[in-house]
Formats: structure tokens, sequence, C-alpha cells
């Protein structure tokens, strides 16, 4: 397949997957800092909800890598 | 095993008389946590204040007063007071300084209202020097009526309209743009007041009272601002005369307030304590390892009469019931802060902190992997920790393990990345033999390091993803390996299922590292692993299946199945959760990658353009560009390590054992900042 397009599709695996992060992180984020302000010890678990979605741009990350790898972007393949 | 310290129920007994020794000498051990007596019946009372305690809570009342009028919160004093000095002098100087500062407070008080009010006159003022007219000229009539104010629409258009009614026809109406408003006089004929107040009404008139007085307002803001001078220099002086105050009692205050907080803390103890009529009984935990301190010490305050005896609670009490205390070496102690923000361990659980220790520097070092930033963390951590770190513990251990991290950062960017600031040492090669980015490196430009990099963040990817999948078999596996320990005692069939998932893991990383190719550490990490099964696979749609490790992950599946019946589907669903959290400790690949490609491409840019034109203007910006670029990349580096490295712990390693949620071990005792107890 055209490198070019795989290139795209590598592009918009990750940026895709940032979007989605960042829906995902937006109503988590501010539940946390809303419970850290009332009670600093929620800060710990705060922290894990608001990085459990991060997971998904790590996936995108992934697949960015494969997809790069896969039409030799690292050379060799 | 690694748990929380080894705590010993124990109750004191002994006669009232010699209680406030008691209490006193738990407080100085600051070993003791106490168990706080409910449940009162006719004989056992809760016991009450020692008599000391009103008298110092008063004075606490009075001293508080006076730091908060004095604004000491923020005061930093230069040297200790010694508690016998406070003693002698408190109650004197209490009564003299608190007069004194009243009557300071008060001069103050007064003058600054009197501002404000004359401030506020010259608000008001000023809408009426806009209009222009004298000020007897608002009042006085019998006939007319007169309105002042201001509009937010202009008036004079309005009554205009309004004038072909004859009502309208004799009316006097002055109309000034001022502040985003108007200001607005109108005179008119008392009968038409009525519908002059509407008109104006609708357009947002809202009314300023004439002082109460004649002559120019111009004058009289003048003279005003005259007396406002004054009392301005009066306030300086009242102001000096405090601060004169503050210097010389700020110390004495802020020892004195301590002091007394402590006194009345120990003397309210009581209210915490069973006691009847010639007796009282403590009730705690004390750790056992400091159990005969404790014992001796009492005796040694309080003499024979008191009987300190361990209660000897069952092992299922203790785990129910007792504080934790976490222990830890010396160098994992830092890293107790983050086992606190998440919740402190159960009684009867692993305490992490040891493993979060040696991890969480792995991690973050890897995917900073730079010796230039690491370096420069060192030196922040050191910064947090020595300047920060004074007065906050909190500063303190996260000073400690910035450094502890940074150290890890600089060791894997000089032995194995061989890169500072993000330039590697020497040109980068990719694998087809070509220069990466025209060979950009220290090299490049003048600076010789004699270090190979074993490994490129740019070029090796695959090296870097092989070892985060390696580094998540391992970690998750320990993860899991502890939450059977902690379950063993617990709840069997718990403890089974850890070891059916650490199964599946290493089916599921048998599994990755088959799919996975192209990269020399998964070549190595597949011959140790998978080696003697290599030729086990099942072809499927282009990738090869391992047999071992469908049977590995079968196997976990059939045992879902024999311990849950039915609810087992659940848990094999979990095991694509299971396979997302191997993915994600990627994240170490991805912002090792991300980072490093960051700062190499604003090296790129402008050392490439630094070099090129040879004006002096363009190489000055240049550097302050690059250094402004560094920080970026600093900054936004170090931040997004540590918060993964932390959730890689939090998340994926924690939720594979932990409970959490123990009560904290909260001594008797009291820190002193501010006074000092004589070392007798």
């Amino acid at each position: 397949m055209d490198p070019g397009l795989i290139a795209i599709g590598a592009g918009l695996a990750i940026g895709l997957a940032g979007i989605g992060t960042g829906i995902a992180q937006q109503g988590a984020g501010a539940a946390a800092v809303g419970a850290t302000a009332e009670d600093p010890k929620m800060f710990g678990k705060g922290i894990i909800f608001m990085a459990l979605p991060e997971t998904i741009v790590i996936f995108g990350f992934v697949i960015a890598i494969l997809l790069y790898a896969g039409m030799g972007g690292f050379a060799g393949g | 095993m690694i748990k929380p310290e080894r705590m010993a129920r124990i109750a004191i007994v002994g006669p009232r008389n010699k209680l406030d020794m008691v209490i006193q000498s738990l407080y100085e051990l600051n070993l003791f946590h106490l168990v706080d007596f409910l449940e009162e019946d006719p004989e056992v009372k809760i016991g009450t204040p020692l008599e000391k305690a009103s008298a110092d809570s008063q004075k606490l009342l009075k001293l508080r007063a006076m730091i908060r009028a004095l604004h000491l919160e923020d005061f930093k004093p230069d040297r200790k007071i010694p508690v016998e000095e406070i003693e002698k002098r408190s109650d004197q100087l209490v009564t003299t300084l608190d007069l004194e500062v009243t009557d300071k407070i008060e001069d103050r008080q007064s003058i600054s209202s009197k501002v404000r009010d004359l401030q506020t006159k010259n608000t008001i003022l000023s809408m009426f020097e806009t209009l222009g007219l004298p000020l007897e000229c608002y009042s006085g009539y019998d006939n007319i009526s007169v309105f002042a104010g201001t509009t937010q629409q202009p008036i004079r258009e309005k009554f205009e309209s309004a004038i072909g009614e004859k009502r309208f026809s004799r009316l006097e109406a002055i109309e000034i743009p001022y502040e985003n408003a108007y200001a607005i006089a109108v005179f008119c004929k008392k009968s038409l007041a009525d519908s002059v107040r509407e008109v104006l009404n609708m357009a947002g008139y809202q009314e300023i009272r004439p002082p109460e007085s004649r002559g120019s307002p111009s004058e009289l803001i003048a003279i005003y601002t005259k007396e406002i001078e004054k009392l301005e220099t009066a306030l300086e002086k009242a102001d000096e005369s405090i601060d004169v105050l503050r210097k010389k009692y700020g110390a004495f205050l802020l020892a004195a307030e301590e002091h007394y907080s402590i006194e009345v803390l120990k003397a309210e103890t009581p209210l915490r304590i069973a006691t009847t009529k010639h007796s009282f009984t403590i009730d705690g935990w004390v750790p056992k390892s400091s159990y005969d301190e404790l014992k001796k010490s009492i005796y040694a305050a309080a003499g024979d009469s008191i009987s300190v005896e361990d209660l000897a609670v069952t092992e299922a009490e203790e785990n129910e019931t007792a504080p934790v205390k976490l222990r830890n070496i010396l160098p994992a102690r830092p890293f107790e802060l983050f086992i606190e923000l998440m919740s402190k361990p159960l009684y009867r659980e692993i305490d992490p902190t040891i493993f979060v220790f040696t991890v969480f520097p792995l991690f973050f070092g890897l995917m900073i992997g730079d010796f230039g930033y690491g370096a420069c963390l060192m030196l922040a951590g050191f910064v947090m920790y020595s300047k920060l770190g004074k007065d906050s513990d909190g500063w303190r251990r996260l000073g400690l393990i910035v450094l502890i991290g940074g150290f890890f950062a600089a060791i894997f960017g000089l032995f194995l990345f061989c890169d500072a600031f993000g330039l590697p040492f020497h040109p980068v090669h990719n694998e087809e033999g070509e220069l990466v980015l025209g060979g950009l490196s220290w090299e490049a430009i003048g600076i010789n390091i004699p270090m190979e990099a074993h490994m490129e963040k740019l070029v090796d990817v695959k090296d870097l993803l092989a070892i985060s999948v390696f580094a998540a078999w391992i970690h998750m596996s320990v993860g899991l390996g502890l939450g059977f320990v902690n379950e063993m005692h617990h709840d069997k069939k718990h403890a089974t299922m850890k070891i059916l998932w650490l199964l599946i893991l290493f089916g599921l990383f048998m599994q990755i590292l088959f799919m996975a190719k192209g990269s020399e550490l998964r070549n190595g990490l597949f011959l140790a692993f998978c080696g003697p099964f290599q030729s086990y696979v099942i072809p499927f749609s282009g990738l090869s299946i391992s047999i071992v490790a469908l049977i590995l992950i079968l196997i976990g599946i059939a045992g879902f199945f024999a311990l849950h019946g039915r609810g087992a589907m659940m848990e094999v669903l979990e095991i694509l959760s299971l396979l997302s959290n191997v993915i994600s400790y990627t994240r170490i690949a991805a912002i090792g990658v991300a980072k490093g490609a960051m700062a190499l491409a604003f090296n790129y840019i402008v050392i490439n353009y630094l070099f090129a034109g040879g004006n002096i203007l363009i190489m000055i910006a240049g550097v302050i560009v690059l250094i402004l670029l560094q920080l970026l990349v600093f900054a936004l580096g170090s931040l997004s390590a540590g918060i993964q490295a932390l959730r890689l712990n939090y998340v994926e390693f924690f939720l594979k054992f932990y409970n959490g949620g123990g009560v904290d071990f909260e001594p008797l005792g009291y820190k002193r900042r501010f006074s000092k107890e004589s070392e007798v």
C-alpha cells in the first residue's frame, strides 16, 4: 500500500485516540480535582481515575508504531 | 514479610493522682496510640480535664486573638523561646500586651475607617463635580423636585420625545457622560415628580444623594483629599508601631501559643481515658519493639504504683483494629508519601513502599533517559529537599524522590541512551545506515564524549517496546504474587485466583513475544522464555498462536469455572483488561520516544539556524529560544514521566493486590517549631 496512506493512518490512530482520552479525562479530571479539594486524601484515587483513560491513547500509540514499522518507518520493517 | 510495624495492645492502670505524670511521659515518648474510651457505665466514667486546662485555654484564646490581630501567621521568628521563659513571663506579658495590641489595632481601625469614609464621599462628589453645579443647588426648594444620580442610557432624548406632551415642557435636565454611564440632574415641578421618576427608571436610574454641604464639589474634593493624605501618614505610623510590636513580641507570642496548645492538648487528654473515683485505665497501641521502652519510662516517671500490661489480643483482633505504622529501610522512606497519598495499607496487608521504591525510579529513569535532564532533576530534587523541605515534610520527601528518579534518569542517559538535553553524544544512524537528522549530536558541535549508545530512542523503538512488555510482565507478576500472599491466610479462593491470573499473564506475555518481530531485545526475550516451545504454534491468518500460551490461558479459564461456576464469564472478560494492562506499560516507550523526539526536534531547528547565519544577534536570540524550549521539554517531560510512573504503580500494580484503608498510627506527641524544652 502507499506508504503515505499508512503514515496518515498512523497519525489518525494516535490523534483520534488522543481526542478520546481528552474527552474521557475532562470529566474524570474535573471530578478528581473537586474531590481532592474537599479531601486531600482523595488524591491517590483521583490520579487513578484520572489516569485510567490514558490507556486509550497508549493503544493509539501502539497501533501507530505497528503501522509505521509495517511501512518500513524504522527501516527494514 | 514486609508488613507494617507489629503492634501490641496495652493497658496502663494506676491511681488518679499519678494521671498527669503518666500523660506527660506518654507525650514525651511519642510512641503510644491512644484508643478513645467511649462506653461509660455508673462505675467507669470519662475523665475530667487536668486542673490547669481552663487557665491555659484562656491564655491560649488571648494569644490566638493577638496573633491574628498582628497577622503573625506568616511571621518567621529568628529564635526559639525556651519553655521556662514562656511560663515565667506569659502571665504578665499576656495581660499588658493584650491591652497594648488592642489599643493599637483599634487606633488603626478607626483611622482606616475614616479614610474609607472620605474616599466614599469623594466618589460621590466626583459625580457632582461632573455635573458642575454648586452643592446648594440640589436642595432647599419649595416647589421643585430634584433628581441626581446616574443612568445607563441618555435621558435627554427620552424627555425630548416626551416633551411633546405638554406636562414635560417645564423641566431642566443635565446629562453628562460619566464612567461608562451618565451623570444626570433633573429639576422639575413637584407635581411632575412621579412621571419624571418613571422616565428615569426606564433609563436605569440610580439615585445618588448630594452631600449636605455647600460650595463647589471640586473644592470639597480637594479638602477631603488633603485630609486623606494626612490620615494615610497617620496610618503608616500606626502600621509602623504595630510592626514594632510584631518584631518585638512575634517570636514570643508564637512560641507561647505553641506551648499552651501543647499544654491544653495534654490537659484535655483525660477526656479520652476511662477513670473511676480513684483510678484510671489508659488503653492503646504501642509498637511491639518499643513496648519495653514505654514500660520503663512510665515506671521512671510515675513510680511503681502504675501497672503496664500487654493485653495479648488475638491475631484476628490485631488485624482488625491495630493502627498502621509503616516501617521501611531508610532510602525507601520518602516513597511512603506515595502510599499515604493513596491510602495506608491494612494492618494485615503487605506495605508496598519497598516495591514502589524499586520500580518507580526505574520507570521514571527509563522515560526521561537523558543525562542532562537527569542531572537537572537531581539538582531540582536537592533544592526541593533543602529549601522547600525545611517546613514541609511532603516537599522534603518529594525532593528525595525527584533526586533518586533524576539519578536513574542520568544513569540511563549516560550508559544506555547516551544523550544529554535531547542531543545524542554521537551521530545516530538508522538501520539502513543513513544519518538521522543530518547527524546532529554533541560530537557534531565539537564535544566528544567517549560513550557508545546501546539504544537510540528514535531508532530502536521496538526495543523500548520489548522492555516495556517485559517490565509489564515482571511488575504485574510481582503484584499478583503479593496478592497471593495477602489473601493466603484470608481467603483461599481469592489466593487461588491470583495464581490463575499469574498463569494467564505469562501466557499473554509469551503470545506477545510470539507476535512481536524485528527487535534484538525481543529476540533475546523470546529465546529465554519461549525458546523450547517455539515450534509449537498454530498458524492463524498470518499470526502464530503459541500452543503453550494458549494452554496456560485455557488452564486459567478452566480454573475460573471451577472456582466460580457460571460467574466465571465476568472473570474471562477480565483477561482483556489484563491484556490492556500489559499494553498500558508501553507508555514507558511512548513517553521516552515522544520526549526525546520533541527535544531533538527543537535542538535541530534552533541549532542549525544558529550556526547558519553567523549573525551575533540571531545567535543570542537563538540561545535564549533554545533555553526556553529546553525548559519546556524538561518540565513537560518530568511531569508526565512522574505521573505515568506513578500511575503504573497505582493502577496496574496496586490493583492486583492492594486494599488500603488502614487506620493511621497517631501517637500522642507534639512537635515544637517556635519553642524549645530545656535539655535537662
